[in-house]
């Protein structure tokens, strides 16, 4: 059995568009989605690094094209009715299911979400979402965005080769540039499908030991004019896991005072968290006092959320789940309500 | 942590055990309407069920104003209909597929038990004064609350009423006085036994303190400063967070009604589930993931430690998970690094894996600041110190990241120091599980999850509840009188998604059983062989009548499976035409393969 609520009030939904200071994620990004959108809400955004921090982001920013070049074909199999295997791909940016549609079909570019690469030549795969499936046979391409040359597509990988395994693509990601990522599949009991993906790569290169380390974004703390920027705990983030040993003393912690009782949360490159829980101890206090302020499921659109805390000095503890299966992220920070 | 008895405690719980006192100002009456709708009553009185299915969980919502202060509450439930409580409103639950459901206005407290499968309330009573918390028993007969009087906030005690009877209150425990040093309480919690004892906890600032009522009549009390939050009650003592770890991702212990036994970290598991997964790609089953020294190469005191955690894993894998061996041509990398960034800048140890591209582990260095701990790992000292971190131990969760697996505790769930490595925090010494040098239960769980078990006969991971499916044929569907026919079961697991790489796997070695009976009769059991083929198990009998046959398989206690009965089918016997026994056999032969 476990409470599922206390009686002190702690939670709030802000949403972004609500909030004069939410800010879009700038970078490389989807201009035709951004234009659909009122400019203080951040609906679907790309999530790009920051320029303030990432000064070698410099993919283009282009306008999809409606129509898509041919693309390599399937070998003509018989295909199975029945349900498309749900596919996703990886990289840098976390996973994300590719949208699926009938062999051949032009994507809907509207729908497809910008995914930053993060590194040239980055590495990518394409994944079954059931493990007992198997890819038959794929081919997967890129086709640049905007191509003032008009060349096609080019192809990066198809299978199965004799080394290859069936349930997971390996890809090396493309160069700099706005890319649309094709995958034509045949799935055992599956009808064959298209998958497309819409990747930002910016102009900066792999580390030198190819093994990329994505760093997670800051939290942001907010209570009315006032910003700080939480600790950052352990938790797996993309690739890295980070093990701490121990909680930094409150003295040490980044603080914020407020007389609002409430704080607003929200990520430093403006990208989405699906989950969140706020817990928190008094300063100075005592083992058994952890008080739950609060957990939920972040609706879509959502980019922060405000914290409702009582008055007091409270060791406040923010664990995310970021979205596109990011990872998860822990945050602390010393809050103290007037 | 220590812990005492407090004799006034004693002697007034044993006195309202023996003479439990009617409360007086009880006022029992029928419910009142809510603001805003009306919660639909069972059409008939039926008490809550103990266990089983419920429908969509219920949910309690704040209501905030503009400036976001809390105005009332929401209570959803049954697919969709809603109702408004008032600021002070709390909801308590599952109990079987029960809830309470509770809030005050003007001083007095309404409390509800809703029946989530059936989408209607059971019973409901109110009560002066203001309830903050609520239990039902697993009998779902008995419901117990808290009750603090409305101005001056005193602890008036936990209460029993009946559920058939809910307009009756017994006080069975006292409150906790104004001048008892763990005064004021924040919370009060309860939690049963499956005996139907009863753990009673207050928390005030400073120390819990917990009361027990056992099933059999007796009492004992638990306090200490270093007592956590309750989390279950168990035959073997109260379950309680370590609070000697500050209230954060804390284990479990078990405290024995003993106060001179001591203390048991291996809690028994309060939430069991398998480790969540970092990653969904895998490693080849069975691969070795080769490593090699880095360039910041880990010292040779240190070396032996991060061998052996290799050899940890393959020792308590479990599984078909990867295995780790030191190569100085690896194309893994274990090293040390001085400073690190991201969520790796506190960090004692961070894990990098891109499956299946890449992985490498850091670790920081002896003497080196982690966040604002100085590094100190216990195999750089002849007698290592409190609060010094078990390199070995530390290098197996690392090697469990690059496995796939993640933090449990950052999913939301907790699970005791002993079953699992892979705690977001690492326990230094002196902490539950400082030195644990194998995969917990929860975490090898997962490992078989994403690379499958050994073979069909190994055992599944304690920690997991992974449903099987028994299926039984025959041989032969109708014989002659006396003629051989082979029952044959076949034990699998359940193909769920979830499950990942054990759905649908052969299960040998159990112990299954094929029952028998006539027509209308009573089921017999025989103990059946192994078969031929992975998970099938056989009986040949040479019947002399009718028979229904199924076959059982009762959930192991060492073994994460459930256990399942098949359908039943009947294998139907020809009469005997040619020496005939003149009266029916009073045992037949029957033949095990």
């Amino acid at each position: 059995m476990r409470r599922l609520i206390s009686f002190v009030p702690f939670i709030a939904l802000v949403v972004a568009g609500c909030s004069p200071s939410a800010v879009p994620a700038d970078g490389p990004r989807d201009t035709s989605a951004a234009t659909k959108a009122p400019e203080a809400i951040v609906t679907d955004a790309p999530v790009l690094p920051d320029p303030t921090t990432t000064p070698s982001a410099t993919a283009s920013v282009t306008v999809a094209p409606t129509r898509w070049p041919p693309l390599p074909s399937l070998t003509p199999a018989p295909s199975p009715g029945g349900e498309v295997a749900e596919v996703y791909l990886r990289g840098p940016f976390g996973s994300l299911d590719g949208q699926a549609s009938l062999p051949g079909a032009d994507p809907a570019t509207d729908g497809l979400r910008l995914l930053d690469q993060h590194a040239q030549g980055a590495n990518l795969g394409v994944g079954l979402r059931d493990v007992q499936l198997a890819f038959v046979q794929w081919t997967v391409s890129i086709i640049p965005v905007v191509d003032g040359a008009g060349s096609g597509p080019i192809v990066v990988s198809e299978g199965p080769g004799p080394e290859d395994r069936t349930d997971f693509i390996s890809l090396v990601g493309p160069d700099a540039g706005d890319w649309l990522l094709r995958l034509d599949a045949q799935v055992a009991d599956s009808p064959a499908a298209s998958y497309h993906w819409r990747l930002a790569v910016p102009d900066r290169d792999m580390p030198a030991d190819g093994e990329l380390e994505v760093p997670p974004p800051e939290l942001f703390v907010e209570a009315g004019r006032r910003r700080v920027s939480a600790e950052t705990g352990g938790g797996c983030y993309v690739y890295t896991c980070g093990d701490v040993g121990g909680l930094t003393p409150a003295r040490l912690l980044p603080r914020i005072m407020t007389d609002e009782r409430s704080v607003t949360v929200k990520l430093s490159d403006g990208s989405r968290f699906v989950e969140w829980r706020a817990s928190g101890w008094p300063i100075d206090g005592q083992p058994g006092e952890t008080r739950s302020f609060g957990r939920a499921k972040v609706p879509e659109g959502v980019h922060q959320q405000a914290v409702s805390l009582p008055r007091g000095d409270w060791y406040l503890k923010v664990v995310l789940t970021f979205d596109l299966e990011r990872g998860h992220g822990t945050y602390f920070v010393h809050v103290t309500v007037e | 942590m220590s812990r005492g008895v407090h004799g006034w405690r004693w002697a007034f719980m044993a006195a309202a055990m023996m003479a439990s006192t009617a409360f007086p100002s009880a006022a029992v009456a029928a419910p009142e309407p809510l603001s805003s709708g009306q919660l639909p009553a069972c059409a008939g009185v039926s008490p809550p069920k103990p266990s089983g299915e419920g429908g969509a969980p219920p949910t309690l919502k704040m209501v905030l104003d503009a400036r976001g202060w809390l105005v009332g509450h929401e209570l959803d439930l049954f697919g969709g209909a809603s109702f408004r409580l008032g600021r002070v409103a709390f909801l308590e639950g599952p109990f079987g597929t029960s809830w309470i459901v509770g809030e005050a206005r003007r001083g007095t407290s309404l409390v509800r038990v809703l029946d989530a499968a059936a989408g209607c309330v059971t019973g409901s009573f109110s009560q002066a004064g203001l309830i903050f918390s609520a239990s039902l028993d697993p009998t779902g007969r008995v419901l117990v609350h808290d009750l603090v009087e409305q101005k001056s906030r005193d602890q008036l005690g936990t209460w029993r009423r009946s559920t058939a009877d809910l307009g009756r209150a017994t006080r069975i425990l006292p409150g906790v006085s104004s001048q008892d040093p763990l005064a004021p309480v924040w919370v009060n919690s309860f939690a049963w036994a499956p005996d139907g004892s009863l753990a009673a906890q207050s928390c005030g600032a400073s120390q819990c303190a917990t009361d027990v009522l056992q099933a059999g009549g007796g009492i004992w009390s638990q306090r200490s400063s270093g007592q956590g939050v309750l989390r279950a009650m168990t035959d073997r003592g109260i379950v309680v967070e370590d609070g000697a770890c500050h209230a954060t991702d804390c284990p479990t212990v078990v405290v024995p009604p003993d106060p001179e036994e001591p203390l048991v970290y291996e809690a028994p598991l309060v939430d069991p589930r398998p480790v969540p997964e970092s990653q969904s790609e895998t490693w080849r089953k069975d691969a070795i993931l080769d490593y090699r020294w880095g360039k910041y190469a880990p010292q040779s005191w240190m070396r032996p430690a991060i061998n052996d955690a290799a050899g940890d894993v393959a020792a308590s894998r479990r599984s078909r998970a990867a295995r780790f061996d030191y190569d100085a041509d690896g194309a893994g990398v274990v090293q040390l690094a001085g400073s690190m960034s991201g969520n790796c800048e506190r960090a004692l140890a961070c894990a990098t894996r891109d499956i299946p591209h890449y992985w490498r582990i850091s670790v920081r260095p002896q003497g080196v600041r982690a966040g604002s701990i100085t590094t100190r790992w216990c195999e750089a000292y002849k007698s290592p110190p409190d609060g010094c971190f078990d390199l070995r131990r530390t290098m197996l969760h690392e090697f469990g990241h690059i496995e796939g697996l993640a933090h449990p505790d950052d999913h939301g769930f907790r699970l005791g120091a002993l079953e699992t490595v892979m705690h977001p925090i690492s326990p230094s010494k002196g902490r539950a599980g400082w030195q644990m040098r194998r995969f917990g239960s929860c975490d090898v769980a997962r490992l078989q999850r994403r690379y499958d078990t050994t073979t069909p006969s190994a055992s599944y991971a304690v920690c997991d509840r992974v449903d099987t499916q028994l299926s039984v044929a025959a041989s032969r569907s109708s014989v002659g009188y006396r003629d051989s026919v082979r029952i044959t079961a076949t034990l699998r697991v359940r193909d769920r998604d979830g499950y990942g790489q054990l759905g649908g796997n052969f299960v040998s070695g159990r112990d299954v059983l094929i029952q028998r009976r006539a027509p209308g009769g009573s089921w017999t059991s025989f103990q059946a062989s192994s078969g031929s083929s992975p998970g099938s198990y056989e009986l040949t009998f040479q019947p002399w009548t009718t028979y229904e046959y199924r076959a059982i398989f009762d959930r192991p206690t060492r073994d994460g499976l459930t256990g399942d009965v098949s359908g039943v089918l009947t294998v139907r016997v020809a009469p005997c035409t040619s020496d005939c026994p003149k009266a029916a056999p009073s045992r037949e032969t029957m033949r095990s393969h």
